[in-house]
């Protein structure tokens, strides 16, 4: 399911970032990586991933702006978006996403983008 | 701009006083405060509420509060028992600073918004350098606080008008009431000093204070008070009769048990006990009654056959004053029970931010325990995979190894982060003193750097070091400085994230003349706003989103001052911040005096546990 999948990992923590890139391409995955919720928006249009996955409890507490963007920019290109850490789904931004609660199990993620990615295919 | 922060550490957590609350100072939710932020806020029972009250009085949906520009209107949504501001009825009430909202059983204290200013002040006040010197003006008496309360110094006019003494004497009671009651919060004390004043000012021989419980619905003795000689152990029995009147009317009475019928025969009051009068007085607070004060005195049989009738010792003058007393009385306690209760809120909304900012700081290092210990999981498996195979695979078995040696890192380093936490919270909490020893503060700075170099070259941010020639051998806890350091650098670090060629110096300097050692941390990074100058050094403040724990600033300026020393601050937003760690030079002596050997130390047995030691000799 990972192979040829391009993934975007948004998340501000470098090691956060490292161990979740470290599993996707051992899978065999593509992935792409950006420190800010900002700069996503951007990216999903450029790069066309199947899937991002955003830290929504990120340290540098992205603008609601910047989450609206993305969602608008998602939904445009119909990816879907893997949030983690948010407990107040109703209050998230991303009414559309997939969400998986911190502090959370890797095994756990990795079923979930797995799912994800099955559904989309 | 130099900048010094205060040494107190107040728990501030960002301007309250231009957001509207509620305070619960009543009820099963006593001591917690709704920040009210939305236009529209509902008060309910159930968790849907943005205002949920634990009480099964309250109906589902009670009642909403809707802004209105600067305020906010309650209104009542039909709720089973109704909903009350300042005791009445009400369907739809627009709210003052001030006023008590009842839901069910749980009273609660609406805080508006701060009011802004009608005009400029400043603009309407002159203030000149020296009274008198424009238009003749000179000071023609002077008065202390002490004297100026001070009303029972006579004069020639009341010595030939009663009233006029008695009028004097009043002012003075209640000048004096109102002074011994505005020092006090804490309510016994609150009480037993209105009593001590009532005996103080009038005959009684036995009173007590009794206060309202809104729970029980009922009047509770606070305090009681005998006058010497009078018996102790007999109970004072009020009767409920007047107690209800004096309530419900909120009238004060003045009873007595006298008999007013002229054919009173004084011959025959011998057997009897004597008169008992009593005066019972409602506590009047703004909106109600809090409670009542009663007081009474007795007349034996001897003393009326010595005044050959009935000696009223309270008369409707005693009545009044004892009314304007319990009045003053009930403003004291009303404001004790408001600050008990915003005391109480500021304690849980404390302690739940604590939690609740110590629970992220776990959680994220948790996370990254979990990803490390994952990554070596993963590493562990494909060495165990390659083993089985018959082939050895060099570059599969380098890369198990690197996957391992990731995933160790990531949880070596975590381990630190709670570590560095848990280290924290224990200097921050703990009053300790420094543990001094000779140590150079050049070797500090040169061994934070070192380690927090890795971290620099991370987010590309040049850290460089500058250590002073002349830095004497000083007495200091080379640990405790060692962390104030750490944090400081860790924040200008950070600082500089995201920012173009971000540089941090750390510096050394030792000021001969004035005494003073310092470590200086300047960052070009995002700087530091004048609002935030004091904020960034109270505890769970944290200006760094989620990364920070809040407590690295508080800790180190409480480590500085532990020392005897201070932390400066130079900031401007945009250009960078420098921090200044200042620590008293005591150059140690130790460098010029030998070492004791220890063969020479001196052994148990010389020691006099039980003699004070000659401290002359050192």
């Amino acid at each position: 399911m990972f192979s040829n999948a391009r993934i975007l990992v948004v998340d501000s923590s470098a090691e956060s970032r490292d161990v979740l890139c470290t599993l996707l391409e051992r899978l065999g995955a593509e992935t792409i990586e950006t420190t800010r919720t900002r700069h996503a928006s951007g990216l999903v249009q450029q790069t066309q991933p199947n899937v991002v996955v955003l830290d929504a409890e990120d340290e540098f507490a992205p603008s609601a702006e910047a989450i609206a963007d993305l969602g608008r920019a998602a939904c445009r290109s119909s990816t879907p978006i893997v949030v983690l850490g948010t407990q107040k789904r109703h209050l998230s931004p991303l009414t559309t996403g997939h969400f998986v609660s911190k502090p959370y199990q890797y095994a756990t993620l990795i079923r979930r983008i797995e799912e994800v990615l099955g559904n989309r295919a | 701009m130099l900048w010094q922060p205060e040494t107190s550490f107040p728990l501030i957590y960002g301007d309250r006083s231009k957001v509207a609350s509620l305070f619960v100072i009543q009820g099963r939710d006593q001591g917690t405060r709704f920040q009210l932020e939305e236009s529209v806020h509902t008060v309910g029972r159930t968790q849907n509420n943005s205002v949920r009250l634990h009480d099964t009085e309250v109906s589902r949906a009670h009642a909403e509060l809707l802004r209105r520009g600067d305020c906010y209107v309650l209104r009542d949504l039909k709720s089973s028992n109704g909903t009350y501001v300042n005791g009445r009825p009400a369907t739809e009430h627009e709210l003052v600073s001030g006023d008590q909202l009842q839901f069910g059983k749980s009273l609660l204290l609406y805080t508006g918004f701060v009011e802004e200013a009608g005009e400029n002040v400043a603009d309407k006040v002159d203030i000149v350098p020296r009274a008198g010197s424009d238009d003749g003006s000179r000071i023609v008496a002077a008065l202390s606080h002490h004297d100026g309360s001070d009303w029972s110094l006579s004069d020639e006019n009341s010595s030939s008008n009663p009233w006029l003494a008695r009028a004097r004497s009043n002012l003075q009671i209640m000048y004096r009431t109102a002074l011994a009651i505005s020092h006090t919060m804490d309510i016994d004390q609150l009480l037993a000093r209105i009593m001590d004043m009532i005996f103080e000012w009038v005959d009684a021989d036995r009173g007590c204070i009794m206060l309202k419980d809104i729970e029980k619905n009922k009047l509770v003795p606070k305090v009681r008070r005998h006058r010497r000689g009078v018996r102790t152990e007999e109970k004072i029995t009020i009767s409920k009769t007047i107690l209800d009147y004096v309530v419900e009317r909120n009238e004060g009475v003045l009873t007595s048990n006298a008999r007013d019928d002229e054919r009173w025969d004084p011959a025959q009051s011998i057997v009897k006990l004597g008169v008992r009068e009593a005066i019972c007085v409602p506590m009047q607070g703004r909106y109600d009654v809090v409670g009542v004060i009663y007081i009474d005195t007795s007349t034996t049989p001897q003393r009326m056959l010595m005044n050959q009738g009935t000696v009223n010792q309270f008369n409707e003058e005693h009545l009044r004053l004892m009314i304007a007393i319990a009045h003053q009385a009930a403003l004291a306690v009303e404001d004790t029970s408001y600050y008990k209760a915003l005391v109480q809120a500021e304690r849980l909304a404390a302690v739940g931010q604590t939690i609740a900012s110590l629970s992220h700081h776990i959680k994220n290092i948790l996370q990254g325990v979990r990803g490390g210990s994952y990554l070596i999981e993963l590493g562990l498996g494909d060495h165990d995979r390659m083993s089985h195979t018959e082939e050895a695979n060099e570059e599969a078995a380098a890369k198990a190894v690197d996957t391992i040696r990731k995933g160790w890192g990531i949880v070596e380093r975590n381990q630190e982060r709670i570590s560095t936490l848990v280290m924290d919270m224990l200097t921050f909490s703990k009053e300790r003193e420094p543990e001094p020893v000779p140590a150079n503060l050049n070797d500090i700075g040169a061994e934070v750097v070192e380690l927090m170099q890795a971290r620099a070259e991370e987010i590309e941010v040049q850290l460089t070091w500058q250590p002073a020639d002349n830095m004497p051998i000083m007495s200091f806890d080379p640990e405790a400085l060692h962390r104030a350091l750490l944090n400081v650098v860790t924040n200008a670090i950070d600082a500089c994230d995201d920012v173009e060629n971000g540089q941090v110096t750390v510096s050394s300097e030792f000021d001969e003349a004035g005494k003073v050692a310092r470590l200086t941390v300047a960052d070009n990074g995002l700087g530091i706003t004048p609002d935030d100058l004091e904020a960034i050094f109270n505890i769970f403040i944290s200006r760094k989103g989620g990364r920070g724990t809040g407590l690295g600033l508080p800790v180190s300026r409480k480590i500085m001052e532990e020392h005897g020393g201070q932390i400066l601050l130079e900031s401007q937003p945009g250009e960078g911040s420098t921090f200044t760690l200042e620590l008293p030079a005591s150059p140690q002596q130790a460098e010029e005096e030998p070492a004791q050997p220890a063969s020479q130390s001196m052994p148990s047995s010389d020691v006099q546990l039980d003699a004070q030691p000659d401290l002359s000799s050192h």
